[in-house]
């Protein structure tokens, strides 16, 4: 017994820090040698025990009071060199920083429902079905277990209190929560009573809706709510931080049943539901245990082929699926094997950005090993070990990386808030939360650990190679290492330099080229011009009398002294949502594609657009059956070759989606997924100036005008309908058309209300956004290049100091000495620019196609090309000077005593 | 440095300046001498005694001696330990600062009584 305690006592006592177990480990066991009979007699088992313990408590005890000491050498090291300190720590949390906040955004972007249990199970249809195919859908039930449907984004006219305000939501099946998971916070959701058709108008509110405008009510199921001017009442209010099935691109606040009276929901009008040709649903299921996607994908494509058969629709010509299945659990609709790929990217990206800041502290790192030389060398020399002094480095390092972290996390949390709150110009409301949680803070931590060792060890390992007589002998280094050799480090500093470069000029680039568009609007004039939505349907109006009450509001507005023109309009001259566009074929058989805006009389003159030829629009291209268009010059060049076009015909190919990007919330237009829709001829009548309505100034499109007809007013876009004024300047002419609103009816809800100078300053937001983030990772790459460069010719006058003594005990001035050491800052500076402006010409040039958007600036911008190196060769060079003067203060009596 | 600033003393370093006070020691000693001293109440283990002794050479409180015994009673193997002379003082502050607090507590009537009756 006591001779297995002895052994098991010796065991532990080799496991302590080396610096313990060389001064008192033999002492120790000799000491328990000589007590342990007497422990035996005394305490028995209990007391051998209590021995081991007391071993096995010391050990991690030491191991800690050892790292308080490295920590508190570290501390003392640290504060002796504040510029590497405060250079490293810049570095590193900016770089841990921008990399959270990769990951916060891939998290974000790529989290699950909130609330809604095995999200995986859940998968949607792609693109949008009708009613009757969707019913097929729902009667496969080896596939899936449950089915819903539902029509977003929907906008309703609601008040609460006698104030009308313009919400969100969706038109949903009952099983819509049922499939989802969720379970009503208060109340009930949809059920059997809302499957009949025409059921009495119920909804069930959002947490968010019921805590900011029903005042938190507990007993507010059964009381009603005025949704698009009709009564329903609320039986339920959903869980919180739920927005419904598609959180991100269409947030919803208030649900609505399918099976609601087409009053109350003017999408419903025409009997959507049993019209196959009418594909808005968005329709989801939840799996049944064990189906795959690729077999749910094929039986859902084997129904859709059915189904088409079955109405004569030739589907032969269609290659792949009909079907395309997305998952539906996460908060951005998403193909599943697109998923790896936004991981890799977020990712890549992220740990690039650390991967550079590593290694240029790492560098600095090396630099400074190398001033640190001497004091190692004394170390190993008496009797440190190898591990014990690269664990003592290594604590140094991760002080610093624990220090940046502590500053990146909240600076991350900062910038996510900044981008969650966004407000993105579109029509609806887009919802992101991406403010890091507890997943960020771990990976922002396991970040910090990988960058810690990362840039400390090499230089660690480095620094404490035992070849100890050079270091110890006065001159520090005796070999003199040529610096104009080809070193890892000289190429890793080109290299930087190269890319640092390259990352400024396609930076400054980007960020120069969105500027240069901001703000320039051409061929309309945005000053003094006003806007205002209003969408009578939702308030309750017939689509004749909304129309009715447009047209009079139309006319008092007109009659008011501070506004000089007016009109009705439902696209405007600027959206960032891309107004729609319509395929179209031209007598000569030309088939082409033009933006698609639908405008009201006196619209050209009220945007102050001219008519380079024919006529605008009259009153009377505003009746049904009217089919007069206005079309661009643009328009004219592109399809007619500049000829006299006003009296042609065109037809018009479809009214299917063909909007410019069917991926922006705003673009989606329910209105026009009606398939098979006649073809209509139109005459052209006039032609106008072209307006830049994109991003970008030099980019036009072909565009034509439709005028407003009556079916408009019944069911306009997700925009309203648009009353835009020209004001006399100075006045706010939203403030003196308010009150005749109210005066018609002040159950009629405006929105959007602003003027245009507002309206451009919202849709360029996102543009500055950009900017300034490009601008952001400019300064960035900036920084890095001067810190490695400074940390490179610190390193130099350190390796260099001895020669450098000899050189002024010679008769060299300092001025040389200067030149000299500069000299390789010099070359690395240059030959990095030239690498980096080749690289950066080449990168703009492949980058232009894509970023043809922004490409406004060109390549051989001077300001560009000449600024970016030559700020940055200045930076260099300070950077460079800064520790080359200290080869200036090097004593050569010192310096040639050192031998 | 001022002694006060260490106090209290953690009673394990109290007890092995307080057995290092008289004498020189080695580690055995020590704690053969804590447990005589205190009847067996306090046993400073091996591993906590040379955790002590380490923390005590670091704050200067006590030092190696050279001075070896004579050679029939000398162990090669062992050190022996000694107080410094700050060492000294410290326990001097620490000593007057219990005995302080004992004059406090024999002055409090309701202590003693209840030890008187105790007794």
């Amino acid at each position: 017994m006591l001779t297995l305690t002895l052994r098991l006592y010796r065991t532990l006592a080799g496991a302590f820090p080396y610096e313990f177990k060389n001064a008192y480990g033999d002492e120790l066991v000799q000491v328990t040698e000589d007590a342990i009979e007497e422990i035996w007699r005394r305490y028995g088992a209990w007391g051998l025990l209590r021995l081991l313990l007391d071993i096995a408590l010391r050990i991690p005890a030491e191991y800690l009071a050892e790292l308080r000491q490295d920590a508190c050498f570290g501390l003392r090291m640290l504060a002796r060199s504040p510029g590497f300190t405060a250079v490293a720590l810049v570095s590193l949390s900016l770089g841990i920083c921008i990399a959270t906040c990769a990951y916060s955004e891939l998290h974000g972007l790529l989290r699950d429902l909130p609330g809604v249990p095995n999200p995986d199970e859940l998968v949607a249809v792609q693109t949008p079905s009708s009613y009757p195919a969707y019913q097929r859908y729902r009667s496969l039930h080896s596939v899936f277990s449950s089915t819903f449907a539902y029509v977003a984004p929907v906008p309703f006219g609601v008040s609460t209190d006698g104030r009308p305000q313009r919400i969100w939501g969706h038109l949903v099946t009952p099983s819509y929560f049922s499939t989802l998971g969720v379970r009503p916070f208060i109340g009930r959701f949809f059920g059997r009573a809302e499957e009949r058709p025409g059921c009495a108008p119920v909804a069930v509110v959002s947490y968010r809706y019921w805590r900011e405008h029903l005042g938190s009510d507990p007993a507010i199921v059964g009381k009603t709510l005025r949704i698009n001017g009709y009564p329903a009442a609320i039986v339920g209010v959903a869980p919180e931080k739920f927005q419904g099935a598609s959180p991100t691109l269409f947030p919803a606040d208030l649900w609505l049943p399918v099976n609601v009276d087409a009053r109350v929901a003017p999408e419903l009008a025409g009997g959507v539901l049993d019209r196959r040709d009418v594909a808005i649903f968005q329709v989801a299921g939840r799996f049944q245990p064990g189906v795959t996607e690729g077999a749910a994908e094929a039986e859902l494509d084997a129904v859709a082929r059915q189904f088409a058969q079955f109405y004569g629709e030739d589907t032969g010509d269609q290659k792949g699926r009909l079907v395309s299945l997305i998952s539906a659990g996460k908060v951005i609709p998403i193909r599943k094997q697109d998923m790896p790929f936004f991981r890799q990217f977020f990712l890549l990206m992220g740990g690039l950005v650390l991967l550079i800041a590593c290694a240029n502290v790492a560098n600095m790192m090396l630099a400074r090993a190398a001033d640190r030389r001497r004091e190692i060398a004394v170390r190993l020399a008496l009797g440190a070990g190898r591990a014990r002094l690269i664990r003592q480095l290594l604590t140094e390092c991760m002080l610093v990386a624990l220090a940046a972290a502590a500053l990146a996390f909240p600076l991350c949390m900062w910038c996510m808030r900044v981008l969650s709150h966004l407000r993105m110009p579109f029509p609806i409301p887009m919802e992101m939360d991406l403010s890091p949680d507890w997943h960020a803070f771990l990976f922002t931590l396991g970040l910090t650990v990988i960058a810690g060792v990362a840039y400390g060890l090499a230089p660690a390992l480095q620094a404490t190679r035992p070849n100890l007589l050079p270091a110890l002998k006065e001159g520090g280094n005796v070999q003199l290492r040529r610096f104009r050799r080809l070193s890892l480090r000289n190429i890793l500093v080109l290299g930087q330099m190269a890319a640092s470069l390259t990352l400024l000029l396609l930076t400054g680039y980007m960020s120069l080229g969105i500027q240069s568009t901001m703000g320039v609007q051409e061929g309309f004039d945005p000053r003094n011009l006003y806007l205002i939505s209003l969408d009578p349907v939702r308030d309750g109006y017939s689509g004749a009398r909304a129309a009715q009450f447009l047209k009079t509001l139309l006319e008092r507005v007109e009659r008011l002294p501070s506004v000089t023109a007016a009109c009705l309009t439902d696209t405007l001259p600027v959206a960032l949502d891309g107004n729609g566009g319509v395929n179209f074929s031209t007598a000569r058989q030309q088939l082409g594609w033009a933006r698609k805006h639908v405008v009201g009389y006196g619209y050209f003159r009220t945007a102050g657009m001219q008519i380079l030829a024919g006529r605008g629009f009259r009153r009377d291209d505003e009746e049904a059956g009217a089919h007069s268009i206005v079309v661009s010059a643009e328009f004219v060049r592109v399809y007619f070759g500049g000829q006299d076009v006003v009296g042609q015909q065109i037809e018009s190919r479809n009214g299917g989606p063909s909007g410019a990007s069917g991926a922006w919330p705003g673009t989606f237009d329910n209105r026009a997924r009606t398939a098979g829709q006649t073809r209509q001829v139109y005459e052209v009548v006039g032609v106008v100036n072209d307006v830049t309505e994109d991003l970008v100034t030099s980019k036009k499109h072909p565009a034509i005008y439709f005028p407003l007809h009556p079916a408009d007013y019944a069911q306009p876009s997700l925009r309203g309908i648009t009353l835009l004024l020209r004001a006399r300047p100075g006045v706010d002419a939203i403030a003196a058309v308010r009150p005749e609103i109210a005066a018609m009816d002040p159950n009629v809800t405006p929105f959007n209300a602003g003027s245009m100078a507002e309206h451009i300053a919202q849709f360029m937001s996102a543009l500055k956004g950009a900017s300034r983030t490009y601008g952001f990772i400019g300064l960035f790459a900036l920084i890095l290049a001067a810190v490695g460069l400074a940390g490179v010719t610190a390193y130099s006058v350190a390796q260099r100091g001895h020669e450098i003594g000899i050189r002024l005990a010679l008769g060299a001035q300092y001025r040389d000495v200067l030149r000299l050491v500069m000299k390789e800052g010099v070359v690395l500076v240059t030959a990095g620019s030239a690498i980096g402006l080749a690289l950066a010409w080449f990168s703009i040039r492949a980058l232009g196609d894509v970023f043809a958007w922004a490409a406004t600036v060109k390549g051989d911008d001077p300001l560009l090309l000449g600024g970016a190196p030559v700020l940055l060769a200045a930076l260099a060079l300070l950077a460079c000077y800064i520790p080359a003067r200290r080869s200036t203060r090097i004593d050569p009596l010192v310096a040639l005593r050192q031998e | 440095m001022n002694p006060e600033s260490l106090l209290p003393l953690k009673p394990h370093w109290f007890h092995v300046l307080l057995s290092l006070a008289d004498q020189e020691q080695h580690g055995y000693g020590i704690m053969q001498e804590v447990l005589e001293r205190t009847g067996g109440k306090v046993r400073l283990w091996p591993a906590t005694l040379y955790g002590t002794l380490k923390r005590l050479m670091e704050a200067d409180l006590i030092e190696e001696s050279l001075t070896r015994p004579a050679p029939q009673q000398d162990d090669a193997r062992r050190r022996y330990y000694r107080l410094t002379r700050f060492g000294r003082r410290v326990l001097a502050a620490e000593s007057a600062r219990l005995e302080d607090l004992v004059r406090v507590i024999r002055a409090k009537q309701g202590v003693r009584d209840r030890k008187a009756e105790s007794c």
